[in-house]
């Protein structure tokens, strides 16, 4: 009597937990639960006496069921996810535990499914996986979109510069031509076509930059060359526009010294640094230093640019270096510039194997410092 | 009088610096072309040339190494003027032959600071 009664506590614990049949040995369904008859929606006495075909939802492949009945008529316990139909045509998803009953020669009699409810997690899954596919695809839209925006840019910019070329070149022909027939005013007025025609130059030059940049076509190429020689080749480019503002430049570099790494794009970051210092200085000092210094074992140089201008708030600063950004819109307003500068110097750094940091108060001027490997060694 | 061979391919760009090399004293011959280029070079026998690199049928890198393997014409100094203001621009021109490199647009100041070195050497006239 003790044993029946465990027998019963035990049933009913299962069919309080699980959705429980039991099935005789050619799959006729002898016995089925409330939990099963509410799930499938069909009655006890529609259940009795069929096959477990009745919730068949055509899912999965005949090898599936194939499968199972091997497993299960060797006496062995199988356990899948099945994907069944109720009466009224919905679906719903099981996983499922079928254990045989088996004689004493090891053959079945009758076998007990016993499953739980899973549809919502694998509604959950295929809605996630479907999410994570959608996103992969966006992703890899977005950057095929940014890609054929870049290579875009690349080809326009080289487009634009032609026409240009021939812009800035008569006006400087006819600017020397004015000047020596002695006509001042219109030598004036062809001068201002031409410096307009070297700042549209100069922002395209930035766009081909960084969309090179962008588009993975940037090389770096190193050579071996005299950092003096730079930094006063880029000063005496600069002068006249540190002039025009009323600053002074100050520069102090180590004698001598020579440096192996990308010589154009160091010359492009020291001509942005400092036009960017003298863009937001007024009447004040812009210093250059260059210094030897190693950074993790490796040898290298850091280029300082010093200014005492407006300054930046760290909201600001962090801006800074993104393309296509400058501190806020009224300062390109106010200063003008693509706001490229920055970004391109970064990049370029980060590809000669450095990088830039910026340090600022607002109101009390910035420092830039920009450290290069020197790859010879 | 120094006489240069512009190799340019661009119209506007060709006619421009001629002009103002013309103005600047040099007595100027254009070819549009790297074939053009090397049969005037042949025919003129100029002091010096100024080379357009991205040029129609034969580029400039072409017309130059073709030029410095001849022995009569591989004394004239070559300067290699392309628009791409690339890193690895300036050594692939000196490797294909070029004797100096200048960026475009050209800035005439500094074309003429490089163009002189060449002429001054160069005593034959």
């Amino acid at each position: 009597m003790e044993l029946e009664r465990f027998r019963q506590d035990i049933s009913n614990a299962l069919d309080a937990s699980s959705i429980v049949a039991i099935t005789d040995d050619k799959g006729v369904i002898t016995y089925v639960n409330d939990k099963f008859c509410e799930i499938s929606k069909y009655t006890r006495e529609e259940l009795i006496g069929k096959t477990h075909r009745i919730i068949n939802s055509g899912h999965h492949p005949k090898a599936f069921f194939k499968e199972m009945w091997d497993t299960i008529r060797a006496g062995k316990i199988w356990r899948g996810e099945v994907k069944n139909r109720a009466k009224d045509g919905t679906y719903y998803w099981m996983n499922t535990t079928i254990v045989p009953f088996l004689n004493e020669d090891s053959t079945p009699h009758h076998y007990i499914s016993i499953r739980t409810d899973i549809t919502d997690r694998v509604i959950a899954q295929t809605e996630l996986a479907e999410r994570t596919a959608q996103l992969a695809k966006a992703h890899d839209e977005a950057i095929q979109a940014n890609l054929i925006k870049s290579q875009f840019l690349a080809n326009m910019s080289h487009e634009l510069r032609t026409p240009l070329n021939a812009i800035i070149g008569y006006s400087e022909m006819l600017m020397e031509e004015a000047e020596e027939l002695g006509l001042p005013t219109i030598a004036e007025d062809l001068a201002k076509i031409r410096n307009a025609g070297n700042h549209l130059l100069a922002l395209i030059n930035d766009i081909l930059d960084i969309s090179k940049i962008e588009a993975g076509k940037m090389d770096v190429s190193m050579e071996t060359f005299s950092l003096s020689d730079v930094v006063q080749d880029v000063v005496s480019t600069v002068c006249p526009l540190i002039e025009t503002k009323g600053n002074q430049l100050t520069t102090s570099c180590v004698e001598g010294a020579e440096m192996t790494n990308d010589e154009l794009k160091l010359r492009q970051i020291l001509m942005n640094l400092l036009s960017n210092a003298n863009k937001f200085t007024d009447a004040g000092s812009i210093h250059l230093r260059v210094a030897p210094e190693a950074r993790d074992g490796q040898d290298g140089y850091v280029f300082h640019v010093q200014d005492t201008g407006i300054g930046m708030t760290p909201e600001q600063m962090s801006k800074l270096f993104q393309p296509f950004t400058q501190a806020d819109a009224s300062t390109t307003r106010k200063y003008g510039g693509t706001g490229l500068g920055l970004a391109i110097s970064k990049r370029f750094s980060n590809m000669m194997g450095g990088d830039i940091e910026v340090e600022s108060k607002f109101g009390s001027g910035t420092t830039f410092t920009c450290w290069l490997p020197d790859k010879k060694r | 009088m120094k006489k240069i061979l512009l190799v340019e391919d661009n119209e506007l760009n060709r006619d421009m610096l001629s002009r103002r090399l013309v103005r600047k004293g040099f007595q100027v011959i254009t070819a549009a072309d790297g074939g053009q280029a090397i049969a005037l070079a042949e025919s003129e026998k100029p002091d010096l040339i100024l080379m357009d690199m991205s040029l129609p049928v034969m580029d400039g890198w072409e017309a130059t190494r073709q030029l410095k393997r001849r022995e009569h014409l591989k004394s004239i100094p070559v300067i290699a003027l392309t628009a791409h203001a690339m890193a690895g621009d300036k050594a692939k021109a000196l490797q294909a032959g070029c004797d100096d490199f200048d960026t475009k647009p050209v800035d005439l100041a500094r074309l003429l600071d490089k163009m002189m070195p060449f002429l001054q050497a160069d005593t034959k006239d």
